[in-house]
């Protein structure tokens, strides 16, 4: 009895050590649930091609690769302008701006398929669902304020978070939702909803590649030929979106999911994915900074600091890289 | 006699040693906290104490008509009494239902074995389809909580109740009715009570996690998760302190007085309870 | 005994036959999966390699935390029975965490700890160790204390004294606590591994991901996956409570 017991302790033990920390990589970047993301997750082979060791995770969350980054989990990480205005506003003189990845036409409006909504004005007095705090809520405010029809008060809000959309959709909880890529995609291609409006016109709203000020300075090298390797992402995608549809319908498959390439084939068409923050990019992340602060949802107006150099010098690599 | 009820019923307040001695060690962990907190990128994510607790005073006062850590603490609070309402109606119903005849017993079992495992937050998206997000969902797992103690403990309950007592009923002439009311109930209100207070736990334990996944306006588990969001880490430290406060409270002070208004009011001894 | 095996089996198969009918005859939702469209999806996870993944991954994590809980929980509860001051200065503390809801510790712990599978382990670990460690502490005290007199005058060292008396004198108190620590524990890993977005594989993950890629049949094969482990959980504990209070006769 007592021997049993000892062995059981022994066993408890073991598991117990068996728990030691992995040893950190280095390099950790935090990425999300965004099409071209998980064309990259699908094409390691372009970090081995520059020579970098990268552990490319997918969070579902901006705001929890906010925190990551601040508390130095990861190194790199992305986010929408919101996520970008937050965080810039949450470790000022700390955070920037390395690159976009995505802008343009990322949100839509998506409505049941077997209903008669054609636009807008019909959805007055109806339960609409969207991300609150996040870059969907920015544009659809913005898209309101250029419209004398529209206000915000005409409709019923509900903060659902971005996974609740789709199957509240489906439930008839909710007339619609306004959400980013590729859930509106997804949606489409599994017949649980159509797209009303896309706000392609509204603003830019880029989704930028972040990271802290101290990281950068250490390590211009791997940023640099991190930004190469996100160049021969965006290479693919323009040249062949249909592969890259079928990539990223891939990554869903391999924990389990079946998600058809349909659903991003337009996804990757209408967007665009290049690495280069023009001014209107910055303009509209100022915007998007001021409209929070007035909201109080940042306690103070960032600095939007961009440095271009890293990209420059990337660009560069790339070419050279493209000629051997 | 009376002097030993009187001791093994102490009041909470009693100043003595066990009051003493772990206020004055909390107090130190906390001035240790304050001191180590504030510095660099981190502080960001380990407010100190002072800041918590200035949050919580900024919550609590009522801005623009109401309190914003009261309005998601009643709505929290709403939820769990709705919760256990509904729960421990049906768990005594099908109690009593299981403990009388054992068939029902049977045909209850497996729904029971079914729910039981299941955490509530995994229950959660389930409901949020079938029932809609923000309240259905919760206070259906909610009640769900509530329901399994309060149904095991009552039918145990009620299949203990002393035989030779029941038998006195019948010999007497007691019909069905009055055998439930003046025989079962009295003699398992111990054990309908026990199962109550599992279940008071179970089920804030339950509301409180589907509120950090399924709550789309108010609540507790609401606030915290949409603190996260916005990098506020003092509000997350608001909220899981009175959280914490309030269980506490409701199972020491609110509970504790109940039961010594009733249970020990009428001769039964404080038991450990039914462990499940 | 047989005569409720039998029932509730029978009873199962009327859920599921129902079930049937209700998805056929549309009398649900028709994105709500049927009985054979779940089959088919758990057949299918199962087959590629994803399901098990998954499942492998949260009990790795479950035990690891688990047995750190036992352990450190073990000794805590053992250092406290021990010592009258710490107790005393411990005691409300312990009561105050073993209050807050295990899934609420995750959104702190994702904070101090970060979004990886270490902090679903922690959140396991606390799931478990507050409640071992008030259970230890609650069995030792209500040893006989003749038992540990009778101990100590044949001379045992503090240390054998621990193993050979206090732990097997407690488990009365604690393998009940047991099943109720590894049920703790099992929400804090699902409800950790929900909202840890740095994570790829695991159950609660699965789940989870299964709302944002809208996947219905998954989410419900998570559900069982998540159910039988729990059952089987629950099988492995009260074999154990046979194996040893059984055995040796202290009833409970």
């Amino acid at each position: 009895m007592v021997r049993s017991l000892r062995i059981i302790f022994s066993l408890l033990g073991f598991f117990s050590l068996s728990a030691i920390a992995s040893f950190a990589n280095p390099l950790v970047y935090g990425g999300q649930y965004y099409p071209e993301e998980f064309v990259l997750k699908q094409i390691p082979e372009v970090w081995t091609k520059y020579g970098l060791d990268v552990e490319h995770i997918l969070f579902s969350s901006g705001a929890d690769s906010d925190q990551a980054l601040i508390s130095g989990q990861i190194q790199i990480n992305c986010g929408s302008d919101s996520r970008t205005a937050s965080l810039l506003s949450a470790i000022p003189d700390e955070g920037i701006i390395l690159a976009t990845i995505q802008k343009g036409d990322r949100y839509a409006t998506v409505v049941s398929p077997s209903s008669s909504f054609s636009d807008w004005n019909d959805l007055k007095g109806q339960m609409i669902a969207v991300r609150l705090g996040t870059g969907a809520e920015q544009i659809l405010r913005r898209f309101f304020a250029q419209d004398p029809n529209l206000a915000w008060e005409d409709f019923k809000w509900v903060n659902l978070k971005i996974e609740d959309m789709i199957p509240s959709l489906q439930a008839g909880r909710i007339a619609a939702f306004t959400a980013w890529e590729p859930t509106c995609g997804i949606a489409e291609a599994q017949g649980a909803g159509k797209i009303l409006k896309t706000y392609g016109e509204i603003s830019t709203v880029p989704v930028s590649l972040h990271t802290t000020r101290a990281y950068a300075e250490n390590n211009r090298d791997i940023i640099i030929r991190f930004l190469a390797a996100h160049l021969e992402k965006v290479a693919l995608i323009e040249s062949n979106p249909e592969e890259a549809a079928k990539l990223a319908a891939e990554y869903s498959n391999k924990t389990g999911f079946t998600v058809q390439p349909e659903a991003f084939i337009s996804i990757f068409k209408r967007i665009n994915f290049s690495l280069d923050v023009t001014e209107k990019d910055l303009e509209s992340i100022k915007d998007t900074a001021k409209m929070l602060h007035d909201g109080g949802q940042i306690a103070n107006l960032p600095n939007i600091v961009y440095d271009p150099s890293y990209l420059e010098e990337a660009k560069k690599l790339y070419e050279e890289k493209k000629t051997n | 006699m009376t002097q030993d009820r009187k001791t093994s019923v102490k009041p909470f307040f009693l100043i003595n040693k066990k009051i003493i001695y772990p206020t004055i060690f909390i107090g130190l962990l906390l001035l240790l906290w304050e001191q180590a907190s504030g510095i660099g990128l981190r502080a960001q994510l380990f407010p100190a104490p002072s800041t918590i607790f200035r949050q919580l005073i900024t919550m609590l006062l009522p801005k623009e008509g109401s309190s914003i850590l009261l309005c998601h603490l009643l709505a929290s609070l709403r939820r769990l009494t709705v919760s256990l309402i509904i729960g421990s109606f049906f768990g005594i119903i099908f109690g009593i239902a299981s403990g009388l005849r054992p068939y029902i017993d049977a045909l209850t079992k497996p729904f029971v074995s079914f729910f039981l495992p299941i955490p509530g937050i995994a229950l959660a998206p389930i409901f949020m389809i079938l029932f809609g997000f923000g309240d259905p969902a919760i206070i259906t797992a909610g009640s769900l909580a509530a329901f399994f103690p309060v149904l095991f403990n009552t039918s145990s309950g009620i299949r203990t109740v002393n035989p030779t007592l029941i038998n006195a009923a019948r010999i007497m002439g007691a019909t069905r009715w009055q055998k439930l009311v003046h025989v079962y109930l009295p003699w398992s209100a111990i054990h309908i009570f026990s199962g109550f207070k599992l279940g008071i736990s179970r089920s804030w334990r339950t509301v409180i996690a589907v509120e950090l996944v399924a709550a789309a306006d108010w609540g507790l588990g609401y606030m915290i998760m949409q603190a996260v969001e916005y990098l506020q880490m003092k509000v997350v430290y608001v909220g899981i302190f009175v959280m914490a406060l309030l269980y506490l409270f409701i199972e020491k002070a609110l509970i504790g007085f109940v039961e010594r208004r009733t249970i020990y009011r009428w001769g039964y001894s404080p038991e450990q309870g039914v462990r499940q | 005994m047989k005569n409720q095996r039998v029932t509730s089996f029978l009873v199962v198969l009327l859920i599921i036959v129902l079930w049937h009918y209700a998805s056929i005859f549309k009398i649900l939702p028709d994105f709500f999966p049927s009985p054979t469209g779940t089959l088919k999806v758990f057949l299918r996870m199962f087959l590629d390699g994803t399901l098990p993944r998954h499942l492998i991954e949260s009990l790795v994590r479950l035990l690891t935390g688990l047995s750190i809980a036992c352990v450190v929980g073990f000794a805590v509860g053992g250092i406290l029975a021990s010592s009258a001051f710490l107790s005393t200065i411990l005691y409300p503390l312990l009561g105050f965490f073993l209050s807050i809801p295990t899934v609420a510790w995750v959104p702190l712990l994702i904070v101090i700890f970060g979004l990886g599978a270490r902090t679903v382990v922690i959140a396991v670990f606390l799931g478990g160790f507050f409640e071992i460690t008030y259970s230890t502490y609650q069995g030792i005290r209500t040893i006989p204390q003749s038992l540990t007199n009778a101990a100590r005058t044949m001379g045992v060292s503090s240390a054998r004294l621990f193993f050979d008396v206090h732990l097997p004198g407690s488990l009365p108190s604690v393998l009940p606590s047991l099943r109720l620590a590894a049920g703790y524990a099992w929400r804090a890993l699902v409800g950790a591994e929900m909202l840890s977005s740095m994570l790829r594989w695991g159950i609660g993950k699965m789940i989870f991901e299964a709302r944002y890629w809208n996947d219905l049949g998954v989410m419900f094969a998570g559900l069982i996956c998540i159910w039988s482990v729990a059952c089987l959980f629950e099988k492995a504990v009260a074999l154990l409570e046979k194996r040893t209070l059984g055995k040796w006769g202290i009833a409970r």
